[in-house]
């Protein structure tokens, strides 16, 4: 299945990833809003925007006790709002913390349909949209750079 | 100044180059503005051989930060961020340090000790050109041999500056109080109103000199930035000012339009928070897209001629704060050395900076009096600002008793 995948070495922190993505979504254009967050370590200069891997099984739908979160035919984690008590176990059992609640809903990349906005404004193109199985975390992905650079973490 | 290729994945800082083409970057303290090794200590030799990764700032489509690593050498493991193109000139050109890890060190002591990468360079450079001079002993100077481009030398004084030790305590305070406190060379020192100057020699680049000259936080670039006097095409200047040499960057005539024209719009850019770089350099946010932003945001419908007034409010309120503290037109002026002595070689020699008609000029495009440089009060009543016009009151008041 087509997953969004990070290149964290073309990642440059800008987040105009989580701005696209509420603006997609919401109509609003707020970070608080966005499916993707990026996780910035200043110290080495190293940035990582986190989503949904659409992982299979997922563990949060598995810990939802209403039945809210669901997998499509395609493959897409979907949330039924009406059905969502808002109790924040999907947040608490994603293990990439790729789930954040909105007041009471949660936030969950849905791949906007099959054309991700984040991939297509990433200035860096440090996001691609590819068949991948690979789910890579960010603190293995900061490893791997510093000890391609040379760097002591 | 940066150019940016994203196809390659990395930022540079490419300004080191085009200035030395132009014959303006400033070489041992303002003695030249021909570096012979600008090439080995370019932002075009980081990019390729240092820089591993770009940064930029929240949701800016043109990030414009770079890591870098040093891999090798004395400095090897040295990893960080920058250095842009100030702090790069200030630590190989200005202080004629040939040695690119050298510079990078430099910066990444000042950053991490909390100093201002230029101006810790001009007070390095100061004390070396008085030392070229014999104006400087060497016991002085903490026994340091401060040869032009001594690394061991620039290092160790970047330490002693940031613990005020010994001859680091001197120059602890920016040039102009190193000057006060050694009691000599303060005619060497490259600084307006207290403040040192950048890395662009002002003979070779005259809006950018009066912009300096002018600026209400002394020798400062960012109040300005006529970065169209770079393109040195005249019909810019025809266009925008009644005056090609406006944009030509070696001429003086037109210059106080051009740099009124900047620091209105460099007041709108600051005041809408937004990136100078970009908006303001690249011409994008223009008065007329400013009104656009404004209305979008706020409701207010403004016309450009409205917010370029806004930009004039602005200058001319930060101007009036001066004025109150007894800043006036003997204190808008560059360095002697600007003013008297040529360039000695390249593209910008030959050519002193023309202070006193552009000022002239400048103080008549503001409405400001030509013999004090206080603006008048007809001139803040027209933008608005009567309250700091009854000031003058007080002020000439003061100045009679």
């Amino acid at each position: 299945m087509k997953r969004i995948q990070v290149e964290a070495e073309r990642c440059a922190g800008c987040r105009l990833c989580e701005m696209i993505c509420s603006f997609r979504h919401e109509a609003k254009f707020s970070p608080a809003l966005s499916r993707v967050r990026v996780i910035k370590e200043d110290r080495h200069g190293l940035d990582y925007p986190v989503l949904c891997h659409q992982c299979d099984p997922c563990p949060a739908v598995a810990a939802c006790p209403t039945g809210a979160l669901t997998r499509s035919s395609r493959g897409v984690i979907e949330v039924d709002e009406a059905a969502c008590t808002g109790c924040g176990a999907c947040v608490d059992a994603c293990t990439l913390d790729a789930v954040h609640l909105d007041d009471s809903k949660p936030l969950i990349c849905d791949l906007c349909g099959g054309e991700p906005a984040c991939v297509e404004r990433c200035p860096t193109r440090a996001l691609t949209f590819t068949d991948s199985e690979e789910i890579r975390r960010p603190e293995e992905a900061f490893r791997e750079l510093l000890g391609r650079w040379g760097i002591a973490g | 100044m940066l150019r940016v290729d994203l196809t390659r994945q990395k930022t540079r800082v490419s300004d080191l180059e085009p200035d030395l083409a132009a014959g303006f970057l400033p070489t041992r303290h303002y003695t030249s503005g021909v570096f012979e090794h600008a090439w080995e200590v370019s932002g075009e030799r980081l990019a390729e051989e240092y820089n591993v990764k770009t940064r930029g700032c929240f949701a800016c489509t043109i990030p414009c930060s770079r890591f870098y690593v040093v891999k090798d050498g004395k400095f090897a493991g040295l990893y960080g961020e920058g250095p842009e193109y100030e702090a790069l000139g200030s630590f190989t050109a200005r202080v004629g340090n040939s040695d690119l890890d050298v510079a990078l060190k430099a910066n990444d002591m000042c950053n991490r000790l909390g100093l201002d990468a230029l101006t810790t360079a001009e007070c390095i450079s100061w004390a070396m050109e008085l030392h070229e001079r014999g104006m400087l002993k060497r016991s002085e100077a903490d026994g340091l041999d401060l040869s032009w481009g001594n690394g061991e030398a620039i290092l160790a004084l970047i330490e002693k500056i940031a613990r005020r030790e010994g001859f680091g305590d001197v120059l602890a305070d920016g040039s102009r109080a190193a000057a006060e406190k050694l009691g000599r060379g303060v005619e060497l020192t490259m600084q307006v109103k207290g403040l040192d100057l950048i890395m662009a020699d002002p003979r070779g680049l005259k809006g950018f000199g009066l912009g300096f000259a002018v600026a209400s936080r002394g020798g400062d670039h960012l109040r300005s930035e006529p970065f169209i006097e770079l393109s040195d095409d005249p019909r810019r200047g025809e266009e925008l000012f009644g005056v090609p040499e406006a944009t030509l960057r070696l001429a003086h005539r037109g210059k106080g339009k051009l740099v009124s024209y900047f620091e209105d719009w460099c007041a709108i850019i600051d005041a809408l928070e937004t990136c100078k770089n970009i908006m303001q350099n690249m011409e994008i946010l223009t008065f007329e897209r400013a009104a656009e932003v404004i209305e979008a945001a706020t409701g207010m419908r403004m016309p450009a001629s409205e917010v370029r007034r806004a930009g004039a409010r602005i200058v001319n309120i930060e101007r009036m704060f001066n004025v109150r503290e007894g800043v006036r037109r003997r204190d808008d002026t560059l360095p002697r050395r600007f003013r008297e002595e040529t360039l000695p070689e390249g593209p910008s020699r030959g050519t002193v900076f023309e202070q006193e008609p552009m000022l002239d000029e400048y103080y008549a495009e503001r409405g400001w009096d030509q013999r004090t440089g206080i603006p008048t009060r007809e001139t803040l009543e027209s933008l608005g600002l009567g309250y700091a016009a009854d000031e003058l009151r007080k002020i000439k008041a003061s100045e009679r008793n």
